[in-house]
């Protein structure tokens, strides 16, 4: 039978809700199961992200107190009473930004920026290896988006978390670069910024985190305390670099590193994103090791 | 002096006191020490206990207990001591002074010290699997390699009991029982404010207990001072609390100054003066951006953030950097301030204080924020005095504790000031306090800028000359300042050498996790959120 809404065909608009509703899905679906680089372990699998094991019984009984309560924090959100006064005086607090809006970030100099001789062996290397011209541009194209969106992991042990927490206050602003939207559990999370030093008690839990975040993922060790140990190195209790424990993309010493230096490293990690192969290669061998072990566990 | 050697040796007559040092020191032995340590308490008036530093002489194990007396805020130190390296043995003084729950649980976490009659007899900072302690002089650091296992037997605790034969024996317990409901906040927790870890039980949504689980960002200062010369020794201060990095560091220079009898030049100490207050002022801006983050108020962070980066720039223009300055040094700091210097303290000022006004119109009254904060987590003042919960959060609980004005140091005694206090100690009162302390820290600002503009010229401070070996005559000393979160100690035993024996920091917020279980309990597990924040710790000062 053939109808029309507002002047539509109604074939049309079957196709359309079949390209969006269906396709779109299940193609996202399958892309990423094709090409989604992942990896399986036992830690993974806990439902609990504060990096201690997770212990005792989720089944448990549940006071009717939390559903209510839950529901009430959602609908009286303490931040929705902020919006009115907020917007009523948001006038004065432009005069007040002008005058600020003149500070200036030093950055450093393109050269010295593209001086990586990591990335570009890197680089090298990937030219040597030759790649298929449209794999290389799906590559390119996954890249792009990858290394745009970085969500941080909340991550701050000590004092350089207070220096993240100023990059993403008004002045730094890292929200420029796509890197604000900091994420509590590891499982959103692309990149783990480690920020400060990491204890004999606190490894298991910061590789607990590590292992708890999906694929691809990331490590910064910022501050000289995770990438050596740093004024604490000969500390009886202290872990001499978290490299140790997780293997780490970028250094970035300091003690605390300056917000510019923090976008240095992020930009950094961005370049190295840039020249990483989703397609064949390493994925594939990671995702084949990660079904072995999914085996082992059903056997 | 003499009065109080009197009044000991009636209350003692087998206690040994010794005034000749800067605080009177008196010896006790273990067995008299506990009826000592009452009569201290009742008769005496030492209602504060202000640190516990545990110390091994090599012959002995030990402890000197620092306490305070609340009506003339005087201090007292006791030596206790057991020459029992293998079983040491001390009796615990907890049922006096609760503050020495946690301390005392340090001390055996450091030196193995057993303290009998103690509740609670845990390690504190290291893994429940760790070898030995770490603190003892003959403590071999290959015994703990890095272990990524996760720990076990987190769940049991002992207690050491003695009968009326003095028959010392362990009894074994357990931190929660079987059919207890507990709920796991942190390690990794966004509204822990750094790595901290409670363990909550619950009742429904009824706190029951909180067992708070530090350690996990423990790096060992005390023990790496031991063999760092003293210049050297003033990096870590700056990193335990590094919200109160200058304060910190002023204190350790105080300290060694006073062993080393070293004149500080008046320009220099103005200026170390006006950095605290601007830390002060800081620090009270992120816990302002960090309590209304926590409530939800996410908008409120980027305000506090605004105003605490004006005080990074001056910061970063005389010291070189905006976080662990580096900038007091024994007998001074290290170069004159930047020629803006006294603009910007007073632009700085001017700044913050017409924000404060903003900060209160948009947070204090909110409708939500007060139901939420008022009447929330009490802490009495009698409570107070007995965790030694010094710093706003004493204060906001009626309790006089600022170290500026009950024993000023510095040139404190030359500014005019209000202590600022409250009566009700909820979390509200402590967030008012740190509020109408900024005021103050302006108002003391103002008139360092003054006293700095009349005292030396611009540009021509000169460092004193110190000695290129500091050697610390042998002896001990303890210094406290009123770092932002409450008075902040620092006690350094030499033997005369350039390294010292013994270097303790007393951190209040080490304090501040003691009254977590008090504070909380009977209150709703969503309020262990905003009274932690509301007590305001910095993770890094409390495990050191
Ligand atoms: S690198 Fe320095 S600033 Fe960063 S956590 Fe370590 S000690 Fe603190």
């Amino acid at each position: 039978m053939d109808f029309s809404i507002f002047g539509v065909q109604s074939t049309t608009l079957a196709i359309t809700a079949a390209l969006t509703g269906v396709l779109l899905v299940v193609g996202a679906l399958v892309i990423a199961w094709l090409i989604g680089p992942r990896s399986y372990t036992e830690k993974k699998g806990e439902p609990f992200e504060c990096g201690i094991p997770t212990r005792g019984d989720s089944m448990a009984q549940y006071h009717v107190g939390y559903y209510l309560f839950a529901i009430l924090f959602l609908m009286f959100d303490v931040e929705t009473v902020f919006l009115f006064p907020w917007a009523f005086r948001s006038g004065l607090c432009l005069e007040e930004r002008s005058v600020e809006m003149e500070v200036k970030i030093k950055s450093m100099k393109h050269e010295d920026f593209k001086d990586n001789e990591y990335i570009d062996n890197l680089v090298e290397q990937l030219r040597a290896g030759g790649t298929n011209i449209i794999v290389g541009k799906l590559d390119q194209l996954m890249n792009w988006g990858v290394s745009n969106s970085l969500w941080p992991l909340c991550f701050g042990t000590s004092c350089c978390a207070i220096e993240f927490m100023c990059l993403g206050a008004a002045r730094y602003d890292m929200a420029r670069y796509g890197f604000e939207v900091a994420r509590n559990s590891p499982r959103q999370a692309d990149y783990i910024m480690c920020q400060g030093t990491i204890n004999y008690r606190m490894a298991p839990a910061l590789k607990r985190l590590y292992e708890q975040m999906a694929e691809p993922k990331y490590v910064i060790a910022c501050g000289s305390c995770t990438v050596s140990g740093g004024p604490f190195k000969n500390s009886y209790c202290v872990v001499k670099g978290v490299d140790e424990i997780i293997p780490v993309d970028v250094y970035l010493p300091g003690c605390p590193p300056r917000p510019e230096a923090f976008f240095y490293a992020l930009m950094q990690l961005q370049r190295k994103i840039k020249v990483q192969k989703y397609f064949g290669g390493v994925n594939r061998k990671e995702k084949l090791e990660g079904l072995k072990y999914v085996k082992e566990e059903t056997k | 002096m003499a009065e109080i050697q009197d009044k000991i040796t009636q209350l003692c007559p087998q206690a040994q006191v010794d005034t000749t040092g800067e605080f009177p020191l008196v010896t006790v032995d273990d067995a008299q020490w506990h009826d000592l340590a009452r009569a201290l308490k009742n008769q005496l008036h030492y209602d504060v206990l202000s640190a516990v530093v545990g110390m091994d002489w090599t012959d002995a194990l030990g402890c000197v207990y620092y306490l305070t007396n609340t009506s003339t805020h005087e201090l007292l130190h006791v030596k206790v001591a057991t020459t029992d390296r293998e079983q040491p043995r001390l009796h615990s003084v907890v049922d006096l002074w609760p503050v020495a729950n946690f301390q005392e649980r340090e001390v055996y976490d450091f030196y193995g010290i057993v303290f009998i009659g103690h509740p609670d007899m845990r390690r504190m900072f290291l893994r429940t699997d760790w070898v030995g302690y770490p603190l003892r002089k003959d403590y071999d650091p290959a015994s703990n390699p890095l272990r990524l296992e996760d720990e076990t037997n987190e769940d049991y605790t002992c207690r050491w009991v003695e009968d009326e034969n003095g028959k010392v024996t362990k009894v074994d317990g357990k931190v929660f029982e079987d059919d207890e409901y507990v709920i796991n906040v942190g390690p990794q927790h966004p509204s822990t404010h750094g790595v901290m870890r409670y363990r909550a039980s619950l009742d429904g949504e009824i706190i029951k207990k909180v067992d708070v689980v530090s350690g996990y960002i423990h790096r060992g200062i005390e023990k790496m001072c031991e063999s760092l010369t003293y210049p050297q020794m003033l990096l870590y201060t700056e990193r335990m609390d590094y919200m109160a990095a200058h304060i910190n560091r002023h204190c350790m220079c105080l300290c060694v100054e006073k062993a080393l009898g070293l004149e500080v030049p008046r320009r220099a100490e103005l200026i170390r003066l006006m950095m605290d207050e601007l830390m002060r002022l800081s620090s009270h801006l992120l816990s302002y951006g960090c309590l209304t983050m926590d409530q939800g108020a996410t908008t409120a962070f980027f305000y506090g953030f605004r105003e605490r980066e004006l005080i990074y720039d001056i910061f970063d223009r005389t010291c070189g950097a905006r976080m662990s300055m580096s900038y007091s040094t024994i007998g001074g700091v290290v170069a004159d301030v930047h020629e803006d210097f006294i603009k910007d303290v007073r632009h700085a000022c001017d700044v913050i204080e017409k924000n404060l006004a903003e900060y209160h119109k948009l947070f204090t009254g909110n409708v939500i924020a007060v139901n939420r904060m008022t009447g929330v987590g009490i802490l009495s003042k009698q409570d107070a005095i007995d965790y030694a919960i010094t710093g706003p959060s004493g204060r906001a609980s009626g309790w006089h504790c600022d170290v500026r004005k009950t024993n000023p140091y510095s040139l404190y005694n030359e500014f005019d000031f209000d202590e600022v206090t409250y009566e009700n100690g909820d979390s509200m009162d402590r967030y008012m306090v740190r509020m109408k302390e900024m005021e103050q820290c302006i108002k003391i600002l103002r008139q360092a800028c003054d006293k700095l503009e009349a005292e030396g010229i611009q540009g021509e401070y000169i460092a004193p000359k110190v000695p290129k070996m500091m050697k610390l005559p042998a002896g001990h000393w303890y210094q406290q300042v009123e770092a932002s979160r409450g008075a902040f100690g620092v006690y350094i035993e030499s033997d005369g050498n350039t390294k010292p024996v013994r270097v303790h920091f007393q951190s209040p917020c080490f304090n501040l996790i003691g009254v977590v279980d008090l504070t909380c309990k009977d209150n709703m597990i969503a309020d262990l959120i905003t009274i932690t924040a509301s007590l305001d710790f910095v993770i890094p000062d409390i495990d050191r």
